[in-house]
Parts: C-alpha cells; structure tokens; sequence
C-alpha cells in the first residue's frame, strides 16, 4: 500500500524553481532518495512535512492530503523526519532526547500524570525509549548529556528519536552522513530490523550508495528538482542518465 | 491643540534621537542596547557641572559633553560588549541592561538625586506663523531633523555602508579587507554622541534627573520598534508620532493615559506589525 | 539514569546532607535573631521568582523581563483578596491564577517575537503593570502605600509564620520545577529552545510549550510575591520596578539560568550585597549591575556550571577521544 504520494509537486523559492512535477511513491519498506547536491531531496522532504508548502501538486499521506497549518498537523499524522546536522538538545542526556519523540503523547492530561509519576503512558515511553537505544548500542550512554557524543552517535540518536513513537512514515535525510564504518554498521543493521517489525515506511536521502542498496529495495533519483528515474538501486545506478547527472557528461562518455 | 502638537514634536524628537542612537548600534553591531539612554545622561550631567558649579561657557561645556558621551560609549563597547558580541541577544540584551543600571549607579553616587537645571542660552520664544513657540522647543526638533538628516548621509557613506554589510554578514567584510573593530568603535561613539545631544535636550528643556534614563530608553525602543529598527526615517518619525500622541493622550484623556501610550503602542505594533509601521523586511531573522 | 547502585556511600552522604540541611531550616527560627530569619525569608522569596526564570528564561529560552510585574500582582492581588475576607492559600491561589492569565495574554503575541522584541515587548508589559499598581489606588493603595495583614500559623509568632510560608512555598516550588525538568513539559521547552527547527516535526506544538512556560513562571513569580508581601509587611508600586527585575535577573542567573539549585545561590548573594551595601542605594544598584555583567560576561551558565566544567575537564583528561569537536555544535546550522 502506499503510504506517501506525490503528484506533480512544484517548489519554488521566490523564481527558484527547486520541484518540478515530482512524482513519487514510497510504500511500506524502504525507499531510497539519490540525487547530486542542490538536486533538491531536501525539499522534497521540507514538503512532505510541511516545512515548505509546495507552489502546486498534491502530496498525501496515507491517502489523505497533508493538512496545512506547518510542521505539527503532519507530524500528528505520524511523519517523523531526521536533518541533515542532528537537531538535539545538548544540555539533556541521551535517554530524554529520544524521549522528545514521544512526548506528544504526553499532553494534555498526561502531562499532568506523568508529573506526579503516575503516568502509564510515560513509563512505557521510557522503556520504547530504553528499547531503541538498546537496539542500537546506545544503552551504556543513555545517561550522557548528548553534546558529550561524537557526531555519529548523535545522528544515531536523532534516528531512533524519529522511530520512537512507531509512526507510519519516516524521512531521514543523510543518516549515514559523517559516520565511519562501525558507525554505519550500528546504524543500517537495527534500522532495517525496526523498519521490518513496525511496518514502517522509510524514504531516506543517502549520498552513500552502498547503504542505499544495502537498505532500499527501491531509489528514485532526483536531478534539478525533477525525478530521473527510479528502480532497484543497481539498475538506477547503471542509468545513463544519473551517470551523467552524478558524474557529469565526459565522465560518462568513458564509462558507459 | 496646537500647542500640544508643538510640545508633542518636541519631546518626540528626544525619543527620535533616541531611536536613532539604539538603530545606529543595533543596525551596525546587532546589539540592542538597553544602557543607550544612560550613556548620555552621564555626559549630560558632565555638561551641567561644566555649566553650573564650574561657570564654564554653553559652547564650551556640549562639546566636552559630546567628547565624553563618545568615550563612554567606546568604554562600554570595548569593554563589556565586545566580550559578548558572538553571542546571541539572549546575552547582549542581559549585558546591555547590566550596563544600564551600573551606569545609572554610578551617576547617582556622582550627582545625587536632586534635579538639576541647565541654563541654556536658549532662552524666549518666536512667533512662527501666528503660533507663539519656545527657542528650546525649536533646538529640539531642529536638533532631531539635523541627526537625522546627518545619519541619511551617513549611512551613504563609505564607511556607512561598510556598518549595513557588516551588520549583514560579519565576515565577508572582514575578508574584503573592512575593519570590524573600527566600524563598531565608529558607530558606538556616535550614537553615545546623539544619546548625549537626546538627555541634553530633555534635561535643559524641563529638568535633569537621575530618572531620566530609564523613561527615555523605553521611549527611544518604542519609537525604533514604531519604525521597524532598521530605518532611520522610520525612528525618526516613530518618535515624532509618539511624542505627539502622548500629549494629545495627556491633554484629551488623563495624564495617566499620557504614560501608556508608548507602552500600548509598542505591544500593538509588536503584536499586529513585528517589522514596524515603516519597516522593511529584513533579510536576517532576529 | 543514575548508574550509582542503590546503596553507596556517597549516596549515604547525601542523604545524611540533605537531612542536616532540612532540619537546619526547619529549625532556623530557634537558631538566628528575628531580624537574620527575615533576610532568610528575603531569600527563600527571591529564589521562589527565580525558580519562575529558570523555567521561561533557562530552560524555553525566552528573555522575559516582567517577573517584578507578576509579583507585584500577587503581593497586591493576595492582600486585596484576604482583605476582602478570602483565606490566605486561597487568595494565594486566585492571584496566582490572574498572573497566570496575564502571563498567557502577554505571552499570546509574543510567542511569535525573538530575541530583544520580545525583551522590549515584556519590559513595556512590566511598565504598564507598574503604571496600574500607581493608578489602582482603590486596591493597591497607589503611591500612598498598602499594609500587608501577617499571616499567623497555630500558635507560631508572626516571624515564625512567615518563615514557614516562606520556606514551604520555595521547597514546593523547587520540587514542582524540578520534576518539570524532568518531565515531558521540561524536555518540550529545552527542544524549543536549542532545536526549534525540529519541534514541530516531533508533534510538539512551540506555541503551546511557550505559553505554558509563560503561565506556569508569572504563577510562580505571584506565589514568590505574596510571600514577599509577607515579609516586606508594607507595599509600594515602585517595589515592583526596575531594580526588583535586575536582582531576580541575577537570582536567576548566577547560580546557573538551567539549575532549580541555581536560585537559590542567587538569592543568597543578592540579599547579601542587599545588606552588605544597606545604606546607600546607588552602591547596591553599581553592585548588581556589576556582578549581572560579570555573569552574563563570563559564566552565561551560572557558578552551578564550574562543577560540571571541571567534571568535564577532568573526563577529558581520563579520556580525550570520546568527544570530537563537532559533537559541542548540536544546535548549529541551519536547515537546508
């Protein structure tokens, strides 16, 4: 079933044209979203998620149109998305970060029950919490304040911040950005496996091909504000088109 | 009614010079000072001993009091501002008010509490097209129209060019080879200068108390916020207006609604038109 | 997420500490004179407005500059309301609730200002409310001044009432910021603050977090008020003005605008320049303004900040590979 679809979505920032008729689908799984810098994946996410409204097209979201209003009313209807520079609070630790995630469940009464410590709810947001950061090697550092971590750790955290209140849709832009090897490893293998078990739609913008293929079944890739072409990753990549796009013409010409 | 107009126009252009001062340093170092007002009331306290206990000439007391207005204003900025200027206004804003109430100490323990009068010679009043007006009515707002025609220049300048850029963006100027510092200093020590002229003007038109800082400074924001912070004309006319809807408000409603028209003012402007009645947008968020 | 066992010894001395330090102020009115109990309670009033600042200014980032206003209506509006016959926790509560109102109708359009507009919008709030404590003659009594009935406990003197309202308001407060700092409310306002750009993303409406900080620090600023009217005993507007902001200003920032310690430190210091510099004004003013400059000039996190500094200086030395440089510029950048 499809979860995100857009049609025909047009972008433009003052006469910057950014999307031009961007059709895209993602199901549940993971979608891979590739493209050369300035392609504009970021906004196409920005768009999904109501940080940027798109000039025309319609975008939905579990078959419904996204509501206006900016980021919360999308976000409502589970869409979680991760940023480029991980977005933390640095003063709180680890555990409270991924906690963020989960404290829109905490409002109104609950915030009251979960002050006197009596909330149910906010005990099971912690142990979803404590869950995720076991799932992804973080369990010894759910006490530290997260601007104590190394960079690829508080990407990490950010990730599993976003997968934390099980939402149907997530968009996670450069999760392997700046992460070494080990890093990567820590990252992909647990994010397939919590994306498999909650049925999770995942789109992710990846620069990195080898975790593209090794996540995305399927790549659409974007090129000046419009989608080239998508498919399994090996055959996108084999693409005369996004060879030339990537690498750019003459390159192109000597690896055909 | 007339009248009021005229005595509107005048305490207007105390908040306009104001406000001038506050966009001048706002517009080159992104620095709302809170502390502006008291940094020319002290100068213009220094000008009262020079006229009064010391008997020494008008003429020759304003521009020692300029002098010292221009480096004080360089005494704060080098030493409590500058530490602070990378941080955001969260910082700035709490240091400016810090200074604000060390250099208003500092002018009580010299000074005292007691109001003092300037004499200036400034004295009688003209006729001006069948409306009989005070000598210092007409300093103050030709003050107010000269400073701000002044800054209009100014701000065409090279160097007034180089403040707007760097306001901008503080380090692709510093790469064309602009120095940072010295546009500070420069604007600093202006606006201590019309800061000066500003507690001046009002002190020598009514009295000269330890108060006046702190009335003033709220009046020179709310004109600058009127204005929209980054236009000159917009200050200046923000504090005309202000200053002659206070004194309607004073003579038509009551006196106590004298006081809240500035305050009103500036939560519905802020409220209704952040940018200000004749501001632009500006390029970068606050 | 402690990871100290349940038993240890340093726990046992905390423990044992905070016993001490518990009993010391219950008992303070048996130790100290009258007059160092009412300078005790000139603390615990100061701190209780801070704890208010830390939620707004430390921990949602928000220069607000009108806590002197909103205590200034909960001294006044306590003091009508017993006047008018109400039971003091009663009238407490209801003047509470009437900054708390204040609070959202100031905060309402600046929710949406940054920055210094925000400082200059709340700062022209604080003004107009101490127009309206002069011009209210009716119930504030207006220049001339208004006479604070004293609360009585049991059979406690009058010092002793007052010490005990002080100090039970302070340690409520306290323990009610703290477990918000700890709570999803907390969590919301620090996101706000250093990553605004990602809240809504999270389904956390800022506006909401922003006015619930702004009701939950003007209550606290009224409680902290109507415990000042208490010990102060004799109200006048300008109380309520400029000087009273810069020492909860410096209450609030010298320990440290995050911790719900910091206050207190604070309150200790600023009552003790208070007494220190008791005859001359200007002094106490050259003083505040001098030490708020120091703070904000070089300890922005308040002295609370030193000793996790110096805990972070000694890991480093234990241990210089944990943190790369990057890792102190979470909230830097921009969205792209």
């Amino acid at each position: 079933m499809t979860v995100l679809d857009l049609s025909g979505v047009d972008v433009r920032f003052g006469g910057n044209q950014v999307l031009s008729g961007v059709d895209m689908q993602a199901a549940a799984g993971f979608t891979g979203l590739i493209g050369p810098n300035g392609a504009g994946k970021t906004t196409v996410f920005n768009a999904v998620t109501g940080y940027v409204r798109p000039t025309a097209g319609q975008i939905r979201i579990g078959g419904q149109p996204v509501p206006p209003g900016g980021p919360v009313p999308v976000a409502r209807l589970g869409v979680r998305r991760t940023f480029q520079t991980p977005r933390l609070v640095g003063e709180l630790d680890v555990l409270s970060n991924v906690l963020t995630g989960l404290d829109s469940e905490l409002t109104r009464g609950h915030g009251l029950l979960e002050f006197l410590g009596i909330s149910r709810r906010a005990r099971a947001a912690r142990s979803r919490a404590v869950e995720l950061l076991g799932a992804f090697g973080l369990a010894d550092a759910a006490g530290e304040p997260v601007a104590n971590l190394p960079l690829g750790s508080q990407k990490i955290v950010e990730v599993a911040r976003a997968l934390a209140s099980r939402p149907s849709l997530v968009l996670l832009d450069e999760p392997a950005a700046g992460l070494s090897a080990a890093d990567v490893d820590r990252l992909v293998e647990p994010l397939a496996e919590i994306g498999r078990a909650d049925g999770l739609a995942v789109v992710v913008i990846e620069h990195d091909l080898e975790v593209v293929s090794r996540l995305c079944p399927r790549v659409a890739v974007l090129h000046f504000g419009r989608i080239l072409t998508e498919g399994p990753p090996a055959q996108v990549v084999a693409h005369p088109d996004v060879v030339t796009a990537y690498l750019g013409a003459s390159v192109a010409a000597v690896h055909p | 009614m007339s009248q009021q107009i005229i005595s509107g126009l005048q305490a207007g252009s105390w908040y306009a010079l104001m406000a001038l001062a506050i966009v001048l340093v706002l517009k080159a170092t992104d620095v709302p000072n809170f502390a502006m007002a008291e940094m020319g009331l002290f100068p213009a306290f220094c000008i009262w001993t020079l006229v009064g206990p010391l008997e020494q000439s008008y003429w020759l007391a304003v521009p020692a009091g300029l002098i010292i207005g221009a480096a004080l204003a360089l005494l704060v900025e080098r030493v409590a501002i500058r530490p602070v200027l990378a941080e955001s206004h969260f910082t700035t804003v709490l240091m400016t008010i810090a200074m604000f109430v060390a250099i208003n100490a500092v002018t009580q323990l010299v000074w005292g509490s007691v109001p003092r009068t300037i004499d200036s010679p400034f004295g009688g009043s003209v006729t001006v097209a069948g409306q009989v007006v005070d000598a210092e009515q007409l300093v103050s707002i030709g003050a107010g129209v000269a400073v701000m025609l002044g800054l209009l220049v100014f701000f065409r300048s090279r160097i007034g060019v180089q403040m707007q850029a760097i306001a901008e963006d503080r380090v692709t100027p510093r790469l064309l080879g602009v120095s940072v510092n010295r546009v500070f200093r420069i604007s600093w020590a202006l606006a201590g200068m019309i800061a000066t002229v500003a507690m001046l003007l009002q002190g020598q038109a009514s009295l000269l108390t330890d108060q006046n800082g702190a009335g003033l400074v709220i009046k020179g924001f709310v004109a600058a916020t009127l204005g929209g912070f980054s236009s000159v004309t917009g200050a200046f006319v923000g504090g005309l207006a202000l200053g002659v809807a206070e004194n309607l408000a004073g003579d038509f409603i009551s006196t106590s609604a004298k006081s809240a028209v500035a305050l009103l003012a500036i939560v519905v402007v802020l409220t209704l038109k952040p940018r200000g009645l004749f501001g632009r947008a500006r390029a970068r968020e606050v | 997420m402690t990871h100290l066992p349940w038993f240890s010894t340093r726990r046992l001395l905390g423990g044992l500490i905070a016993v001490v330090a518990a009993l010391l102020l219950l008992g303070l009115p048996g130790l100290v004179n009258s007059y160092q109990l009412f300078l005790a309670c000139l603390v615990m009033t100061m701190a209780t407005a801070g704890l208010g600042l830390v939620l707004i200014m430390g921990w949602s980032g928000q220069i607000v500059l009108a806590q002197a206003g909103f205590m200034g209506v909960g001294a006044y509006g306590t003091t009508s309301l017993v006047a008018l016959g109400l039971p003091w926790p009663l009238a407490v509560l209801l003047a509470g609730l009437v900054a708390a109102l204040i609070g959202v109708a100031i905060g309402l359009p600046a929710t949406r200002l940054r920055g210094f507009y925000l400082a200059i919008a709340t700062l022209a709030f604080a003004e107009l409310m101490l127009r309206i404590f002069i011009e209210a003659e009716p119930i504030t009594g207006g220049i001339a001044g208004l006479v604070v009935t004293p609360v009585v406990l049991g059979n406690l003197d009058v010092g002793g009432s007052r010490w005990y309202l002080c100090l039970g308001l302070a340690a409520v407060t306290a323990l009610a910021v703290w477990r918000i700092g700890r709570s999803g409310l907390g969590r919301r306002l620090r996101a706000v603050r250093d990553a605004d750009v990602a809240v809504g993303s999270l389904a956390i409406s800022a506006t909401r977090a922003k006015l619930l900080a702004f009701a939950l620090s003007a209550f606290i600023g009224a409680l902290a008020g109507a415990a000042y009217a208490q010990v102060l005993t004799y109200l006048t507007p300008h109380i309520f003005g400029l000087t009273l902001l810069i020492e909860l200003l410096i209450v609030a920032f010298l320990g440290g605008v995050s911790y719900v310690g910091g206050p207190f430190l604070g309150a200790v210091v600023v009552i003790g320049l208070r007494e220190l510099l008791q005859d001359i004004g200007s002094w106490q003013r050259l003083a505040f303004g001098l030490v708020l400059a120091l703070v904000v000039g070089f300890l922005p996190r308040g002295l609370a900040s030193l000793r996790s500094r110096i805990g972070a200086a000694r890991r480093r030395r234990a241990d210089t590979s944990t943190a790369t440089p990057q890792a102190r510029d979470v909230t830097a950048g921009v969205a792209s």
